[in-house]
């Protein structure tokens, strides 16, 4: 991750074959993203889309630096912010207070610590008392709060939004209009990113863009109403696919095991038991194998 | 345009100043939540060290070194010197990993995280030693200080050495993680023994005197020594020599880091992501 001083128009941040994997079991990677290239200009509102919700937001995280890529790199032109909903830098045992107190230091403008401070702890809706408290002590949802409050409470060139919880930007709670009117304010002019999954509504709501990661690759940047239709196509065709699968499996495991009742000596059979590997059925999974828990099952069942 | 220019990069050192003294404020309350006495446990966990190896040389040897300075205080100006150089070096050769959830903030960098934990270590010791400095004084009740400013100095300077010699092992270690288990194996054990911490320089033969006097940290400890007694003898010692380590080593450890920052990012490479390439 590099920060750049300005000289590069109006780009504020830029992925250049940037790839990033993710651990999924022993010794098997998934792909968040693959040689992904990506200019995002000053002022630009993209709502980033997936069928897997991982890939969105890990896209995001590297995107804004709390993650780095695997291979490639990520520039920055300007101040970017955090995943908004989620803070990995705040500690347990430390108080609302100090840990607000240290995003403040690092990210107010100079003179103006007190004054986010007062402000986190009004969006956060804690009392003087709670706030001084450390945090394992907060219930969840405040816990939430702080979080989402310290991310609003500072200035930021980019603003990148992850999956955020405890917020409804539709809803006319004055402690929600109080988080809208602020989260308008913050990206006002500058620019945004949401990551789409789980949180549709607030990303078309707020964006003019939206892009598609299928499979790893940016499948298409633009009408991000498109993007949310893509999605569901993709993931519709996703579940019949998987759907077709588990049907013509148990169909013929079914097939096999009356077989089996008929001819329980044959051996052809047991070669064919055998033949239907779970890499045909499931492939991707490395859960357990249904086959052998079916056929166990059936010959538990059946009479002796 | 110069003006503007000067103003940013003023703006632009407020800025390190504030992240690093909020790094080390947020290390003491983290200490002071985990410890059993809060920040006072802060302080006396290293205090309790100090005077119980006090405690064992005095018992050990006696009071040998008393003719130029309290040998409390002269025992304290070899100790205290030096844990704090030993910690702020072993704390910056292992100090990023530990720091790791905070780079969660983009604007801290991991040198940042280092600094603000030496800057912690230095006022812990340097309170120590204000603490020996006024409790000799008031026993002996006299002003014991010839050259504050001096002592000061070199005070920070030992902080200063052991903070570039942890930069440079950890870009290095980083590379090469046998350096950085060397050096930290060396730390405690080998320059406990050669930094005179337990004699004075001035009753090794002259002959063995060289072996000794490669090591900065002794001529640091007796130049701070020095400072209390300007009569103290210090045969060989050189301030040159030690200011010549700490503006090396700092000097050497941040041009590493800086063409090396992105080292202490790096993510582990997941297996079976390799291009076709990176093996070459």
């Amino acid at each position: 991750m590099q920060n750049v001083a300005s000289a590069h128009g109006s780009i504020v941040l830029e992925a250049r074959q940037a790839s990033k994997f993710l651990a999924h079991g022993v010794g098997e990677v998934k792909k968040a993203f693959v040689d992904l290239d990506l200019d995002v200009h000053r002022g630009q509102r993209i709502a980033i889309f997936s069928v897997n919700p991982y890939e969105a937001r890990t896209l995001l995280d590297c995107l804004s630096g709390v993650e780095q890529p695997d291979q490639g790199s990520v520039l920055h032109h300007g101040l970017v912010s955090w995943p908004l909903g989620a803070n990995q830098a705040f500690h347990k045992k430390l108080s609302g207070y100090m840990n607000a107190r240290f995003a403040a230091e690092i990210y107010s403008q100079s003179g103006s610590i007190e004054h986010d401070l007062l402000l986190i702890q009004e969006l956060t809706g804690a009392d003087d008392r709670t706030f001084h408290e450390p945090l394992s002590s907060w219930r969840v949802p405040m816990r939430k709060s702080l979080e989402l409050a310290v991310s609003l409470a500072f200035e930021f060139d980019v603003t990148l939004v992850g999956k955020i919880s405890g917020w409804d930007h539709r809803a006319v709670h004055p402690a929600s209009v109080r988080i809208r009117d602020l989260f308008e304010r913050r990206i006002d002019g500058r620019t945004l990113l949401i990551a789409a999954p789980g949180q549709n509504r607030l990303a078309l709501d707020y964006c003019d863009e939206g892009m598609v990661i299928l499979d790893g690759r940016l499948a298409y940047r633009g009408d991000p109403e498109v993007c949310q239709l893509m999605v569901k196509e993709e993931t519709q065709r996703l579940k019949a696919e998987r759907r077709q699968r588990v049907n013509a499996r148990i169909s013929r495991l079914v097939a096999d095991v009356e077989g089996d009742d008929f001819d329980s000596e044959d051996p052809d059979m047991e070669d064919a038991q055998e033949s239907y590997s779970d890499a045909d059925l499931f492939p991707g999974s490395s859960s357990m194998p249904f086959s052998e828990s079916v056929v166990a099952s059936n010959r538990q069942d059946r009479p002796v | 345009m110069i003006r503007r220019s000067l103003g940013l990069a003023l703006s632009q050192l407020l800025l390190q100043i504030r992240i690093v003294g909020a790094v080390a404020q947020r290390e003491l309350q983290l200490r002071s939540a985990k410890g059993l006495f809060g920040v006072a446990g802060v302080f006396l966990e290293p205090l309790a060290l100090i005077a119980t190896f006090l405690a064992l040389r005095i018992l050990i040897r006696s009071s040998g070194e008393g003719d130029y300075i309290n040998v409390v205080l002269w025992l304290a100006l070899g100790f205290i010197p030096f844990f704090m150089f030993a910690d702020i070096a072993i704390k910056a050769i292992s100090g990023v990993q530990k720091g790791g959830d905070l780079y969660f903030y983009r604007r801290l960098r991991p040198l940042d995280s280092l600094m603000g934990n030496a800057l912690l270590t230095t006022q812990i010791f340097g309170t120590m030693m204000l603490v020996f400095v006024l409790g000799v004084a008031a026993w002996e009740w006299r002003a014991i200080l010839y050259s504050p400013g001096v002592a000061i100095f070199q005070f920070l300077g030992i902080a200063m050495l052991g903070f570039g010699l942890g930069l440079s092992t950890l870009i290095v270690g980083h590379r090469l993680p046998f350096v950085a288990w060397v050096i930290k194996s060396v730390l405690r054990r080998i320059l406990l023994w050669t930094s005179c911490i337990f004699f004075p320089i001035r009753i090794i033969p002259i002959e063995f005197r060289h072996w000794i006097l490669w090591n900065p940290i002794a001529h640091g400890v007796e130049l701070l020594r020095q400072s209390f007694n300007p009569a103290y003898p210090i045969p060989g010692v050189s301030a040159i020599y030690f200011w010549v380590w700490v503006v090396g080593s700092i000097g050497f450890g941040l041009f590493i880091y800086g063409n090396n920052e992105e080292l202490l990012y790096s993510p582990e490479q997941l297996a079976g992501t390799e291009r076709p390439g990176d093996e070459l």
